[in-house]
């Protein structure tokens, strides 16, 4: 079972707080910019200024992000070819999960559902996750 | 997160959801269609749906249509990326909350006039006591004339380069 840990998203600096995924010390909103092409970079960036937005009580339009259905607490944030996986978790509060290409739409919502499925198991069994605190020179 | 407040997604999406939240507010607010605002604005329904979905690259004659059809004047303010940066880096937001600005701007206004009407008052008064209480001076002393003087007189007359100009003067 993969050990999962959460990490305060450092665009989400705002009252609304919005927690990374951490999966076996993989941060998997980091993990997604990593595997993108360059060309899809600026995609990223407008995932980044919505979490912003939300971290600081501000409405995105409509079309930025929707509600899934089949997925308790889960929901997607939008982009022209990209999407990002986060779920609304009662005892966690928002947790970005995965982010992938929009034609990979079914298999990720199943993978989204069993990461959901898992924490919740966890959180059972052993509580919250652990909060990581990024260190400075994760960057470097 | 510098590296995303000086990204241009940054601020095209907070653009594009500042004109959603109006939009969306004035469809609701006024019980309208987006077939509706779109015939009042000229444009087509379909360009209100990208507005609303927060998809659209607006021409600045647009933008401004849209903004005056949902009763709202398009103000632009350009702040110095440094600073807001460095107000990020404070904790801050770099929202800007103009309404509540505005609010805080008039009550430093009125404080303004409060202490500026107090100050007048009491200059006022000063005034009054100053002519009051201000002694008489006798300028045989000073200047061998009976001529008596207030004051601002002597005051006046200390600009005075000689005895004989300031004895004119008085």
């Amino acid at each position: 079972m993969p050990k999962f840990a959460l990490q305060l998203n450092e665009y989400a600096n705002g009252e609304v707080l919005i927690y990374n995924l951490v999966v076996d010390g993989v941060d998997q909103f980091y993990a997604f910019e990593d595997s993108l092409e360059d060309q899809f970079l600026s995609e990223f960036k407008s995932f980044g200024a919505i979490i912003y937005q939300i971290s600081h009580k501000k409405t995105p339009a409509k079309g930025k992000r929707r509600i899934i259905k089949g997925v308790e607490g889960g929901r997607e944030m939008k982009s022209r070819n990209l999407r990002l996986y986060y779920l609304v978790i009662k005892e966690l509060g928002i947790v970005v999960c995965l982010g992938a290409n929009k034609k990979t739409q079914k298999k990720d919502l199943k993978r989204l559902d069993k990461i959901r499925k898992a924490i919740v198991e966890q959180i059972k069994k052993n509580g919250k996750p652990n909060i990581q605190i990024k260190e400075e020179n994760d960057d470097e | 997160m510098n590296d995303l407040l000086v990204s241009p997604e940054f601020w095209e999406e907070n653009i594009k959801t500042e004109i959603f939240n109006v939009v969306q507010d004035f469809l609701t607010d006024n019980s309208l269609t987006r077939k509706d605002f779109a015939d009042k604005v000229g444009v087509s329904k379909g360009y209100i749906s990208q507005v609303l979905n927060g998809d659209s690259d607006h021409r600045l004659s647009k933008l401004v249509a849209l903004a005056l059809n949902a009763k709202k004047a398009p103000y632009i303010y350009l702040k110095d990326i440094d600073e807001v940066l460095q107000q990020s880096e404070l904790g801050n937001s770099v929202f800007i909350d103009f309404k509540e600005l505005e609010k805080k701007a008039s009550k430093c206004d009125s404080y303004d006039k409060s202490i500026q009407n107090v100050s007048n008052f009491f200059s006022k008064k000063r005034n009054k006591a100053l002519i009051r209480t201000t002694p008489r001076v006798n300028l045989k002393n000073h200047f061998g004339t009976n001529k008596s003087v207030k004051h601002s007189t002597i005051d006046k007359a200390d600009n005075y380069t000689s005895n004989k100009q300031m004895i004119n003067a008085a």
